[in-house]
């Protein structure tokens, strides 16, 4: 497996006044290189489901292309190497910088350097499942656990779980207790389930 | 026993064996008498004649020659002549017992002043009887004439107690007796072995050597009874009469006579009791009746203190300048507040203190094993004085606090260990894993 070169990535034709990302499906992967405040005021009046709509479409081109890299051993893929490569992808675009954290079975994405932004949140959280779909072919709800100084939490969960979560951290629990309490439902439905 | 008297033994032994195998003859004594012209002075040998009788036993009489009939006993003193017979039984036992008759004539004192009579009594029987009375004539040698006080006796009172004391011997040695008197040495075979007595003084013999006269008894036991009960008697009486003998001498003299209990007792009640001028006027005195007088103890003893070798650079100036110097006593409490002040003295460390100072702190303060210290040579100066500061080398002491032992029985170490069952390999699994989560 190799692992993410960025080299050669994006291209600028000065001549043509293109802007082209190499791998990129769809077109001729040209680009548009538009100011971000610009395109949060634009998401901002746009509702949920359009800035949904329009962050699957960045993250299934995203994930096709970390799948294009990684090829059929995606799923042998480690953490850490799937972590480079579509960290790769959303530093490209220019939406900060990928890193994890694994509590329990629970995964954490956490982005750094991304503008504070609700409609931005909601795009990256769309581009997400859209990206691990296309690449991993897993649907995953994304649920955002806030803001922690720069960073942006963002858990990977199955729908169920979304709301349970959801629920619970609207009561006033911490990520701590919410993730705790979801562990021991977790136990005690598979507990039930093998008797 | 003396050379002479060994070989006197030895050739009467050769003549006993000589005349072993002649026939028994018994000699009989010859009683003489010391005449009492011839005095203590020049007394003359006593002449003992053995009578060579015929023996009761034997069957055919022995003349022996005068020159082997050899005298047993002398005496030298010759008193009035007076014949004891003995008044003894006859004896059935052929055989004399010489043994007897010369030791009562070695105890017997012989008084040999005029007119006490002279008693000779001696046996030569056979050659065996004369060996054994020769055996024991030394003894006689050594026996000196003594005043036993007969002076007031008349001649019959010295006869009778005589007679009891010869009686014994005179009846063991003499068995056909009376017998005649047959054939009387010559002066010339009479040997003497010492020279006649000396003078016997008119004083009374020692109690130690004094007999007992008594009648003559009637048999042998019945004179040892008599004998016995006499020196029981004798010596109660001397016991009564004499002071205890460390270290008794048989013939050592009077001895001071102990003072009756009586008399003792009366001496003692009279040194011990006081007399009247001794005692004087007994003055009462009356019960102590006041405060009890307590003492308090006494303060113990300030020795001088003489003053210690201590070196100092200079003489301290702690003190102010109308003070006399200080002595090295006087330094010496200043020290441990000079130790105190240390860090506010300008000093500087010297690697080895002088050697006397080194040798007093060793003894005061550092144990033996104890590292070897440094020392600070300490300027100490008075904000009040204008003297130039002095420097003091003082020896510094290392305190030590050590840490309190940790005694627990709990260990020490308590890991709490975190199972990570989950541990994914792959981001798929991880995906996977928490897509479950909630189900």
């Amino acid at each position: 497996m190799s692992t993410f070169d960025p080299a050669q990535a994006l291209r600028i034709d000065l001549a043509r006044g293109q802007l082209s990302l190499t791998g990129s499906s769809g077109g001729s992967g040209n680009r548009l290189l538009v100011p971000l405040d610009s395109m949060i005021d634009l998401l901002s009046s746009a509702d949920n489901d359009a800035i949904t709509a329009f962050g699957a479409g960045i993250g299934t081109d995203m994930g096709r292309r970390v799948r294009d890299r990684l090829g059929s051993a995606i799923d042998q893929a480690s953490v850490e190497l799937f972590l480079e490569h579509l960290g790769g992808e959303i530093a490209l675009a220019g939406l900060g910088s990928l890193s994890l954290e694994r509590w329990g079975y629970a995964l954490v994405l956490v982005l750094e350097g991304l503008k504070d932004a609700a409609s931005l949140e909601i795009l990256v959280a769309a581009m997400l499942e859209a990206a691990i779909q296309r690449a991993l072919s897993r649907d995953v709800s994304v649920l955002s656990l806030g803001r922690q100084a720069d960073a942006l939490k963002l858990a990977m969960l199955g729908r169920h779980a979304k709301d349970q979560v959801e629920q619970a951290m609207a009561a006033g629990k911490s990520l701590g207790d919410v993730l705790t309490q979801l562990h021991q439902s977790t136990q005690a439905n598979a507990i039930r389930g093998e008797s | 026993m003396n050379l002479q008297t060994i070989d006197r033994l030895k050739g009467l032994l050769a003549r006993v064996e000589r005349n072993a195998s002649k026939p028994r003859v018994f000699a009989d004594v010859q009683i003489l008498q010391a005449s009492p012209a011839q005095g203590l002075a020049t007394p003359p040998p006593a002449i003992v004649q053995p009578k060579v009788t015929e023996a009761v036993t034997s069957s055919s009489p022995v003349n022996l020659a005068p020159d082997e009939l050899e005298p047993i006993v002398s005496v030298a003193p010759v008193a009035p002549p007076v014949a004891v017979v003995p008044k003894a039984p006859a004896l059935t036992a052929p055989e004399p017992k010489p043994a007897l008759a010369a030791t009562g004539l070695n105890d017997m004192p012989v008084d040999l002043s005029p007119p006490a009579p002279v008693v000779e009594a001696a046996a030569v029987k056979t050659p065996a009887v004369a060996e054994a009375a020769e055996l024991e004539e030394a003894p006689l040698e050594d026996v000196s004439a003594e005043d036993i006080g007969l002076e007031d006796l008349s001649f019959e009172d010295i006869a009778a107690e005589t007679s009891g004391q010869v009686s014994v011997p005179t009846q063991t040695a003499v068995q056909a007796s009376p017998a005649p008197f047959t054939t009387p040495p010559s002066l010339d075979d009479l040997t003497f072995s010492e020279p006649p007595p000396p003078p016997v003084e008119s004083a009374p013999p020692p109690a130690s050597t004094r007999q007992v006269i008594s009648e003559a008894p009637d048999s042998i036991d019945a004179a040892l009874i008599a004998a016995t009960a006499a020196q029981a008697e004798s010596e109660s009486e001397q016991d009564e009469r004499e002071a205890p003998l460390l270290t008794p001498p048989p013939e050592s003299g009077r001895q001071p006579a102990r003072p009756s209990t009586a008399t003792a007792a009366q001496e003692a009640t009279r040194l011990s009791a006081p007399t009247v001028e001794q005692l004087g006027e007994v003055v009462e005195l009356e019960e102590l009746s006041g405060p009890v007088l307590e003492l308090a103890e006494a303060a113990p003893p300030v020795l001088p203190q003489e003053p210690e070798e201590l070196e100092f650079v200079p003489q301290v100036s702690t003190r102010s300048p109308d003070v006399a110097p200080a002595t090295v006593s006087d330094v010496e409490p200043l020290l441990p507040p000079a130790r105190e002040a240390m860090p506010t003295l300008v000093g500087a460390f010297v690697d080895e203190l002088p050697p006397s100072s080194r040798e007093l702190e060793t003894a005061r303060e550092k144990p033996e094993s104890a590292p070897p210290m440094r020392g600070v040579a300490v300027s100490v100066s008075d904000a009040f004085s204008d003297e130039a500061p002095t420097s003091v080398v003082v020896a510094l002491s290392a305190e030590t606090t050590q840490r309190r032992a940790v005694a627990t029985s709990k260990p020490v170490v308590d890991v709490i260990s975190q199972a990570r069952s989950f541990k994914p390999q792959s981001f798929l699994e991880l995906l996977d894993a928490s897509l479950k989560l909630g189900k």
